[in-house]
């Protein structure tokens, strides 16, 4: 019944445009306030995600370190071959210094296969010997451009200067962007097999990164679970010598927090989408007030209380329904800004991330729309209830009188 | 006939001031009475009481022998939306809508299809006389055309009973006439009752069955 007068009545209620403005100023609050949760959810989730995606662009899914000794390829075959493992690349990693127009920096020198790396992280990496590729910020602190020479100082590497650092002087032969400020200011690729050789220990690797297999049993799984199982596996067959980790490890503490500030900050930024839906209370009240001779009349004409609440549930879906839409178009354009605009970049050393990307799921959006709903439904139901005892004469006399 | 409503013993207090002090009225099917009175001799709150729009603060109203005071909120407004129409002195016509969908409001109130109203209002707006108004805004038209249209949107659910509160005071003699001469003839045509409230001796002399209220009592029938 109130759905069919529901057209009637709204023409009758927003004739005047200063209706109209307090409620486009009511629902762009709401979206506003909407769009400040998203954004933080997002902002929040966007970190998660592009961190993850920032440490997969030099790792697979799971890393093994050797812990007192360096290994051969070989002494891996046995528990790769049990788990299923196929996908995976050996790196000699060890720390050097990297100098170069006077300038030194430390740095975590990698060395690889340049395919098998590539396969492993789905990134071409292209090495010949004598090359490197380094990190962004590497090259910016060392002013360093492709085709540059560096030279890399490794500890003990020459026996014939009784054991002083040597340098090798190597082409860059490319700056990477590794996503991750730490790795872009730390990280060097290079031939793994030059790298044994300059220091001495051919044939010898200390880290593997691998992926998941393809086909396993367990694909049907959730990724991280999946995960956590071969780690338990790998972690048993290889034994004490070995630290096996995930790849967001190194950052672990970190992503955890973020969750729990996540879920922290949208439960206080629910406060101002209550400050918001006050206004829609305020909104609805004003209309009480200032369209009661059209109220009064209806009413007087067979149209119940419980009608006109529900004329004001549609009203207040609507609010919230054109509110959740501008509340989208706000996270979309915000989080295009905060992609795009120079001034929105971040301080790389304090946040590990040059730039934040607005990841909203379709679960963020449930939720916040959701509650945001939820509230509505009580303040309006809150408000009706104090508006429905006056008498339908008493405002009839009033209005028409 | 059968007793369509019915008042007994009707008190309604505000506050301190007693609007009604002991009312006792009825009305048959089809049968057409006006209330007589001056200005605050309570003549429109016993109109809106047995119109429902209010209840008595001691008494009964009765609809065909149930108690008003016993009908839900949502009963109480289907018997305003189905069994009652009223007929305002400020006719009350909502200005932001044409005066059909003014006349079709309370068919769009109880969900009646509205296009069987429209089908059924049009011939009795013709024969009214504000056939031209349908598509008009209320302020396009004239008093005369707007107590027309107010009357048109009374009648247009086929009400048991007119309840008219002064009907003619925002017209001149000739239009009263011609308005009290048409309630009386609807109320003929679809053998609904008729209560007609009024101040004006000349109205009031018009029907053969009148009371005369003073001071919130019903002195004289």
């Amino acid at each position: 019944m109130s759905l069919r007068v529901f057209p009637s009545f709204a023409k009758s209620l927003f004739t005047e445009k200063s209706t109209f403005r307090f409620v486009f100023a009511v629902c762009l609050g709401l979206g506003f306030s909407m769009s400040v949760i998203l954004c933080t959810i997002g902002i929040m989730d966007g970190f998660d995600q592009t961190l993850r995606e920032g440490l997969k662009t030099t790792s697979g899914d799971i890393n093994i370190y050797t812990l007192h000794h360096h290994a051969k390829k070989s002494d891996f075959e046995q528990a790769f071959k049990r788990s299923g493992v196929i996908d995976f690349a050996e790196i000699l990693q060890m720390e050097a210094f990297a100098v170069a127009n006077d300038i030194s920096k430390g740095g975590l020198v990698k060395g690889i296969e340049a395919q098998k790396f590539s396969s492993i992280l789905k990134n071409k990496f292209s090495l010949n010997e004598g090359e490197i590729i380094i990190g962004t910020e590497l090259a910016h602190a060392l002013k360093l451009q492709q085709g540059d020479s560096i030279s890399l100082v490794f500890a003990g590497s020459s026996e014939s200067l009784g054991g002083l650092p040597r340098p090798h002087v190597l082409k860059v032969a490319g700056v990477y962007d590794f996503k991750v400020y730490e790795h872009n200011q730390r990280f060097v690729l290079m031939d793994q097999r030059f790298l044994q050789d300059v220091t001495g220990m051919t044939d010898l690797i200390n880290v593997v990164t691998l992926n998941l297999p393809q086909d396993g049993w367990d694909k049907a799984m959730p990724y991280l679970q999946r995960v956590e199982m071969l780690l338990a596996t790998l972690k048993r067959d290889l034994g004490r010598g070995y630290s096996v980790r995930p790849f967001w490890k190194e950052y672990a503490t970190l992503l955890e927090a973020v969750k729990v500030e996540k879920f922290m900050v949208s439960i206080v930024l629910q406060l101002i989408v209550v400050i918001s839906i006050f206004n829609l209370l305020a909104f609805i009240v004003y209309l009480n007030e200032r369209k009661s001779r059209e109220i009064f009349l209806m009413r007087a004409l067979g149209l119940a209380s419980r009608n006109i609440h529900r004329i004001w549930l549609i009203t207040g879906f609507l609010i919230w329904l054109l509110a959740c839409g501008l509340a989208a178009i706000f996270s979309k354009l915000f989080g295009l800004i905060l992609w795009n605009l120079e001034f929105f970049k971040l301080p790389g050393d304090i946040y590990h991330l040059g730039r934040l990307k607005l990841i909203l799921s379709t679960d963020d959006y449930l939720l916040v729309f959701g509650l945001t709903f939820l509230q509505i439904l009580f303040f309006i139901y809150l408000g009706l209830w104090k508006l429905r005892r006056r008498p339908i004469l008493h405002g009839l006399r009033q209005e028409f009188g | 006939m059968e007793t369509l409503l019915k008042a007994s013993n009707v008190k309604k207090k505000y506050g301190e001031y007693e609007a009604l002090r002991g009312v006792d009225f009825s009305i048959l099917q089809a049968e057409q009475v006006a209330i007589q009175g001056a200005s605050g001799s309570g003549k429109s709150t016993l109109l809106y009481l047995l119109g429902g729009l209010d209840i008595p603060s001691f008494g009964d109203i009765y609809w065909k022998s149930k108690k008003l005071s016993d009908f839900a909120d949502s009963d109480l407004a289907r018997y305003r939306n189905e069994q009652i129409g009223f007929v305002f002195q400020f006719h009350f016509l909502l200005s932001s809508i044409s005066c059909l969908q003014n006349i079709l409001l309370p068919g769009r109130i109880g969900g009646a299809n509205v296009q069987e109203v429209e089908e059924r209002i049009r011939p009795l707006a013709k024969y009214l006389g504000v056939e031209q108004c349908l598509p008009k805004f209320p302020h396009q038209i004239s008093g005369g055309e707007q107590q027309r249209i107010n009357i048109l949107r009374a009648i247009s659910l086929h009400p048991s009973i007119l309840l008219c509160d002064e009907p003619t005071g925002n017209l001149d003699s000739k239009n009263s006439g011609k308005v009290i001469e048409l309630l009386r003839e609807l109320s003929l045509k679809f053998k609904a009752s008729l209560i007609v409230v009024t101040h004006d001796n000349s109205i009031a002399s018009q029907f053969s069955k009148k009371h005369f209220m003073s001071d919130g009592k019903i002195i004289e029938q």
